[in-house]
């Protein structure tokens, strides 16, 4: 026990040490090159040799890397949960539709309305695709909320999952093809998710938000464990399934959700990184797994954030391309070295 | 009847089966009335389909019985919160659980969680119930290992030590043994009967296994054309209420059972008669030799008689110090060095059924 206990002390202080690196690292990558002296002076002393540096600092980069963090520890305790439920590896933030339900939302309202009200100027905010973005998922969560009350079985809810999935992509293909080219654009750019929409005033609704899910979460820990054995099991040591069941989705919903209307839909950071945290760690255990998926989803992202800014040139590049390229080889490199990873059933 | 042991499960007009939906139902077995005490073993048998799997997760409460009632401790199952269930009963399913980095000790330690806090904090005593689960399973020297790095029995032992961990008076196991080689089926049953005959535990396990339930089950409780046949073992073998149940086949095969050691065993059509004799000197185990000779004749189709006029007569030869077999069959003599050889050979000679053209 105690050498499992230090070893997993080392875990956790190397990985904290390394998303500071990457925190820090991250404020200093963009167009604008600002030396380490001077960031150290806006960040301490407030005061910065050229005004729009500050600018840049405390409303680009700051707000940027506090969002990938953000959104990392969400999409990254979010896949646990579900692969955790659902005991699939493949299992993701996304499964229970909730990406699709906010691109619904962002259809809608960039889309929906020039086929509702034609003719007219349509200028959309982000809070107005935040807003329909959350709803969106949020329909989507009441939704498979009622199945899960009335429906025990959950591979049946797994695959209501991606039936509403599937039905919204649908009814956005059809609003796709109504639409003209500067609203498809706007819906596009969204679809390719960003880390840059978040202002520094809405840091901390974000952050009051996910923590709300986070909260959960760890409320869950007993039940997430039990889960691993199936729910016959879970239920003979006492676990509430349904109830236990419908918190996690809460907070699946709340963490992914929020995230999603935020910076639109991030692929594979959260199906990626609770399998890097179970071979790191080696262990089935929440209670350690879930402080690990929140640091390496956190350190994950912070990088890919890194390398879409594209160091030394002037593009940024879709955060969700360099996800899914970062991410996938993740899971192929896994499922492959180690097969038994492919069988968590 | 005189029940001086103390009541731990009964069932009264239970009757146990699916609810379809709509009102319709599936009843499989019922109204079953019957009761299990402190201490106990109790074998639950049936062909495929008749029930057992139900039985058992209607008492572990995982679905509800279609009528009647289960109560436990003197107390409405119906009644029990999940946690408090959890601390009285245990339950190890069919399902095979492999889950990557999930190590025996720390499943194990799972079986603690209905008696810890919200985080699962685990104290001294809760430590010392965890080793002692897994010294009865043996699985000490496998502690540190993956879950899905073990042989089918080590997992089966890993789920039970699990249950015992849980430390619950009553255990329910769904076919504990199925998968497992001979050895590590009666390893298991007997690890069970040792947890009811030392620690006064209330077992409850299906099986298929005849044998292994006959020699060590308390109580047999049979399912059969949806009633609930209860004895010891050896009542429900003088009665013949198990060869009854158990001996009819779907195909028609006929299979019959031995009254005298309860062995099943798929009865031949015998359509030949032969007589077997043995020499008297030599190996010490003549009656052994006989018997398993014996065997192989009539899995080969013959009647063995005493009747020395028949025309085929196989004659045990012990007298080299080595068994040997030797056929006289139409003045001719031939010898044999195995059982095998010897069957290879009457398989030639053997009338063959008239099958009508």
């Amino acid at each position: 026990m105690a050498r499992s206990l230090s070893k997993n002390t080392i875990l956790f202080t190397g990985f904290t040490t390394l998303l500071l690196v990457c925190f820090i690292a991250d404020m200093f990558i963009g167009s604008v090159r600002i030396a380490i002296g001077d960031l150290l002076s806006i960040i301490f002393s407030g005061e910065s040799r050229q005004p729009e540096w500050h600018t840049i600092f405390w409303d680009f980069r700051f707000p940027r890397a506090m969002t990938a963090v953000f959104a990392g520890i969400s999409l990254s305790l979010a896949g646990l949960q579900m692969q955790t439920i659902f005991r699939n590896p493949l299992a993701g933030p996304y499964v229970l539709g909730i990406s699709s339900g906010a691109s619904l939302g962002v259809a809608l309202l960039v889309m929906g309305a020039v086929i509702i009200l034609p003719g007219r100027d349509h200028h959309f905010g982000t809070l107005g695709v935040i807003g329909a973005a959350w709803i969106g998922s949020g329909v989507v969560m009441f939704l498979l909320l009622l199945v899960s009350i009335r429906i025990k079985d959950i591979m049946t809810i797994l695959i209501l999952g991606i039936l509403f999935g599937s039905i919204t992509i649908a009814i956005v293909s059809i609003l796709q093809y109504f639409t003209h080219e500067a609203l498809l654009k706007t819906f596009i750019v969204w679809t390719l998710g960003s880390l840059g929409n978040v202002t520094r005033e809405q840091l901390p609704l974000l952050a009051g938000t996910l923590s709300l899910g986070v909260m959960l979460s760890l409320l869950c820990v007993k039940i997430l464990n039990t889960f691993l054995l199936g729910e016959n099991y879970a239920r003979t040591m006492g676990v509430g399934v349904t109830t236990g069941r419908i918190l996690l989705f809460i907070s699946t919903s709340i963490l992914a959700g929020t995230i999603t209307a935020f910076c639109g839909p991030i692929g594979f950071i959260g199906i990626a990184v609770p399998h890097i945290a179970r071979l790191v760690w080696k262990t089935a255990d929440h209670r350690t797994l879930i402080p690990a998926v929140m640091l390496l989803g956190a350190t994950g992202l912070l990088i890919s954030d890194m390398i879409s800014q594209l160091p030394g040139s002037d593009k940024i590049l879709p955060i969700n391309s360099i996800t899914a390229l970062l991410g996938i080889p993740v899971v192929v490199w896994i499922v492959v070295r180690n097969r038994r990873f492919a069988r968590i059933s | 009847m005189d029940d001086r042991r103390e009541h731990i499960i009964d069932l009264v007009n239970l009757e146990i089966g699916f609810r379809k939906g709509k009102g319709r139902e599936q009843s499989l077995a019922g109204p079953v009335n019957t009761s299990a005490c402190s201490g106990e073993l109790i074998a639950v048998m049936g062909r495929n389909g008749s029930g057992k799997s139900t039985l058992l997760r209607t008492i572990a409460g995982l679905m509800d019985g279609l009528q009647g009632e289960i109560h436990v401790l003197s107390r409405l199952l119906a009644a029990y919160s999940r946690k408090e269930l959890a601390r009285i009963m245990g339950y190890v399913s069919t399902e095979v659980v492999r889950v990557p980095g999930l190590s025996v000790e720390s499943l194990v330690a799972l079986g603690r969680y209905p008696h810890t806090k919200w985080l699962g904090k685990l104290n001294s005593s809760d430590k010392d119930v965890i080793e002692r689960a897994l010294d009865l399973t043996s699985l000490q020297a496998l502690r540190d290992r993956d879950l899905d790095e073990l042989s089918d029995g080590e997992r089966q032992r890993a789920m039970i030590a699990r249950t015992l961990a849980q430390d619950t008076q009553i255990l329910i196991l769904d076919e504990p043994t199925a998968f497992l080689d001979l050895s590590h089926r009666y390893e298991i049953i007997d690890l069970l009967g040792n947890l009811t005959l030392d620690h006064g535990k209330t077992v409850i396990y299906s099986t298929h296994d005849l044998q292994i339930a006959l020699q060590q089950a308390d109580k047999i409780w049979l399912i059969h054309k949806q009633e609930l046949l209860e004895g010891a073992p050896e009542d429900m073998v003088l009665s013949g209420r198990l060869s009854d149940a158990l001996r009819q086949t779907d195909s028609g095969t006929k299979i019959e059972m031995d009254p005298q050691t309860g062995e099943f065993a798929v009865k031949r059509v015998l359509r030949q008669d032969i007589s077997l004799s043995s020499g008297q000197d030599g190996l010490s185990r003549p009656d052994v030799l006989r018997a398993w000779t014996k065997k192989a004749l009539e899995r080969n189709g013959f009647r063995v008689t005493e009747n020395k006029k028949i025309d085929i007569h196989v004659l045990i030869d012990t007298a080299n110090g080595s068994p040997g077999w030797i056929l006289e069959k139409s003045g001719r003599r031939l010898e044999f060095n195995s059982i095998y050889d010897l069957s290879l050979y009457l398989r030639t000679i053997i009338k063959k059924p008239n099958y009508q053209s």
